[in-house]
């Protein structure tokens, strides 16, 4: 037997509810000051809250840049609609497929905001970019809104870095992750 | 002269040894905060409290500055590749020009981020087998792209798209075709999407984003709305090799010989080899 393999005898960790070694004064499992003054523990579960309440703010953020996806989807599947049937098959069939993109990212947000975002991001910039230079003034179009779009689309792709960060920092300290989707 | 191979193999690349070793013996028995000797799987020491595995961050960092390198990187690539859309000179020596500025941006991000690519380019990790299967599935999934976009471009453009056509007047059309077609993105688009833009990636989040960000970039980034349909699952699948074998020399060969087969079936229509 390895020296390593000895497992720890003692009390239950009041967080985890892992067994904790009476010589050790953190719990292995959560790092739960165990033997801590109730000052020390109480920062601890602040600690879990606070990155909580982060998490909350974050996937929240995520849910709003997900509307934006959905609206984005809507729109182009609107446009492509009219633009089938006003006999511009082509303008048509790039707006249908901008549309299924859209819908694609709405889908892939759920499981990896992470890698959908800036995919989202990028291609929203790379298609206003692409439309200026057929048509200059076409930026300036509804320009309210599109600004409105990339800074849901920006918050979403740092919300969704900030939500992996912490999922993973509270699945450390064998809290339930929050609020996950 | 194997272990000679081996030594200088050893000597460019402790990291990556490091990372595909047993991850039990990277970790220290003792913590490394306070000296405590730790049992097998701790998440925490536990006499000091320190966590072991994950880094605790308090402030969120910036997730745009962790990414600069690629975002520079794509919308500079952009800029030139709109740049040179915008511009109706179709002339060959435009397109040389074109390419030769985006290899050069290309190598500059390289040498700034060099680090990415230590290991990348080392012979041993390629399998000629491996190899052999890698380059038919380029060659049938240019088959099938082909057939794909022919009916497409039929269909939607009823115009049949020719990539070559522009050196059709040079003095050798073959030869010049395959250097700006397949060789020049072959080795630069590889370097840039499977080296430095998915490390970069792969840095702040992980390889499942890292293959998904730059397979998508990399389809955008040809600037075709229909294209997308087979850019970007081509641009996964050599994200997935990037992945997979932790090398860029699958990703450039099965590029080229893609490039190749479908250059090649267009002369073939064109009529140039008769």
């Amino acid at each position: 037997m390895d020296l390593n393999q000895i497992t720890p005898t003692g009390t239950r960790c009041l967080n985890c509810g892992a067994t904790v070694s009476e010589t050790d004064k953190f719990c292995t499992k959560c790092g739960f000051p165990v033997k801590g003054t109730e000052e020390e523990q109480g920062a601890y579960r602040y600690k879990i809250e606070h990155r909580k309440k982060l998490l909350k703010d974050a996937n929240q953020k995520i849910r709003r840049a997900r509307t934006t996806l959905y609206i984005m989807a809507g729109l182009c599947f609107l446009a492509g609609l009219f633009f089938s049937f006003s006999d511009n098959i082509l303008d048509g069939v790039v707006y249908l497929i901008l549309a299924l993109f859209y819908l694609i990212m709405v889908a892939w947000s759920n499981r990896q905001p992470f890698a959908a975002m800036p995919t989202s991001l990028i291609v929203f910039i790379t298609i206003q970019l692409l439309s200026a230079i057929v048509d200059p003034v076409y930026l300036f179009k509804g320009i309210i809104i599109k600004v409105v779009i990339v800074i849901a689309f920006v918050r979403g792709v740092q919300s969704a870095k900030d939500a992996q960060r912490l999922n993973e920092e509270l699945s450390q300290f064998n809290a339930k992750p929050f609020g996950a989707e | 002269m194997k272990s000679c191979r081996n030594l200088t193999q050893s000597l460019l690349e402790p990291n990556d040894q490091l990372l595909e070793g047993d991850e039990q013996l990277a970790q220290p028995i003792a913590c490394p905060s306070c000296g405590n000797s730790l049992y097998a799987g701790a998440s925490f020491c536990g006499n000091c409290g320190k966590g072991l595995s994950v880094t605790e961050s308090t402030e969120s960092s910036n997730i745009f500055q962790q990414l600069s390198t690629t975002l520079i990187f794509y919308f500079l690539l952009l800029a030139l590749l709109l740049v040179y859309k915008l511009s109706s000179d179709d002339s060959v020596e435009l397109l040389w020009f074109m390419d030769g500025l985006v290899s050069l941006v290309t190598i500059f991000f390289a040498i700034a981020t060099r680090r990415y690519f230590i290991g990348k380019f080392s012979f041993h990790k390629v399998r000629p087998a491996t190899m052999a299967l890698v380059i038919l599935g380029a060659i049938g999934a240019a088959i099938a792209v082909d057939f794909v976009a022919g009916l497409l471009n039929a269909g939607l453009f009823e115009e049949d798209v020719y990539e070559t056509l522009i050196f059709q007047d040079t003095a050798y059309p073959v030869m010049f075709a395959i250097l700006s077609i397949c060789i020049q993105p072959a080795i630069f688009e590889e370097i840039a999407f499977r080296g430095f833009v998915f490390s970069n990636i792969a840095d702040v989040s992980n390889d499942r984003s890292a293959i998904y960000i730059s397979g998508f970039l990399f389809g955008i980034m040809h600037l075709s709305v229909v294209g997308l349909f087979w850019l970007v699952p081509l641009g996964l699948a050599a994200g997935w090799l990037r992945y997979r074998y932790n090398t860029l020399w699958y990703g450039m060969f099965a590029h080229f010989t893609y490039n190749l087969t479908i250059i090649m079936l267009e002369f073939y229509r064109l009529g140039q080899f008769e």
